[in-house]
């Protein structure tokens, strides 16, 4: 007979859930069966992290975060409690003027999307922002 | 050095050093609400002889570390999930074994045995799909098509 979830009490479950802080990791978790998504979902909620890069104006398939970031209806957005933005861009391609106009244009870009979804939450729900 | 006896829920006697017994807080609390060192076995009702001699046998190898850091509720302690090698090897045990550890662990308030267990079930969990989640600890799925089709839509984002 197969179990209903892990054999483990919820408080443990959480204990287990908070050892895997991969994203993807929660991901999988959340879609394993109806105890461990109510206690990752969350978790996989909790930080989000919009991941800058530098074609994130010219790729054609942007950071899956965004998605996200850019429907503040979603459904779970009241369990985001970190938010962030991380800036990845190749020192290389610096001194580019072209490239040093995409930077400013995807920054801005990204400060938007933020506070468009910021704007959505409640009061008091974000309590880190970095 | 003085022992105690403690009795498995199966009524099995065991003499283990009064140091290594306070390993657990559970039962470290309960000798100094006594007070002296009872002649009478102390009764764990909820773990079984095999499990408790496997919990004896992690606190008699663990009777010297240091106490836990005070900020042990920190997300440091979470961060990592690395295992010592020697409790890699103590948790090669088939999976019953490996929750009746954790839920022993629980109820007799060991913290660090408390970690080890839980950490290598998450590490179980680590990089599987949800598929082969399911298939390693024999979980059934649970949810309705409709709901899986929900969650799968509304976690798309974190999927990469």
């Amino acid at each position: 007979m197969a179990f209903v979830g892990l054999p483990l009490p919820p408080e443990l479950v959480e204990m287990v859930v908070g050892f895997l802080p991969r994203r993807r990791d929660l991901w999988s978790s959340s879609l394993t069966c109806r105890q461990l998504n109510l206690i990752s979902t969350p978790s996989l909620y909790k930080t989000i992290i919009l991941e800058l890069q530098d074609d994130i104006l010219i790729a054609p398939s942007p950071a899956k975060t965004r998605y996200l970031l850019l429907n503040p209806q979603h459904p779970k957005a009241h369990l985001v409690k970190e938010l962030g933005i991380v800036a990845k861009f190749d020192s290389v391609e610096q001194e580019s003027r072209l490239f040093r106009n995409w930077r400013t244009e995807s920054a801005s870009m990204a400060n938007e999307m933020l506070i468009f979804f910021i704007r959505h939450l409640k009061i008091g729900q974000l309590r880190t922002f970095v | 050095m003085s022992q105690i006896i403690l009795l498995s829920s199966d009524n099995v006697e065991m003499k283990v050093d009064k140091e290594v017994a306070e390993r657990s807080i559970l039962i470290k609390n309960m000798l100094e609400d006594v007070g002296e060192t009872p002649d009478q076995a102390i009764p764990i009702p909820n773990v079984n002889e095999g499990v408790l001699r496997k919990v004896i046998e992690w606190c008699e190898h663990h009777r010297n570390d240091p106490p836990p850091p005070a900020d042990e509720d920190s997300d440091s302690r979470k961060k990592s999930t690395d295992i010592e090698e020697w409790d890699q090897k103590f948790m090669q045990v088939d999976q019953e074994m490996l929750f009746e550890i954790i839920l022993a662990a629980n109820y007799l308030d060991i913290k660090p045995l408390l970690d080890v267990g839980c950490k290598t079930v998450a590490n179980m969990i680590k990089g599987k799909s949800p598929e082969e989640i399911r298939k390693t600890f024999n979980i059934q799925n649970d949810f309705t098509p409709e709901e899986e089709d929900q969650i799968r839509r509304e976690n798309e984002w974190a999927e990469e």
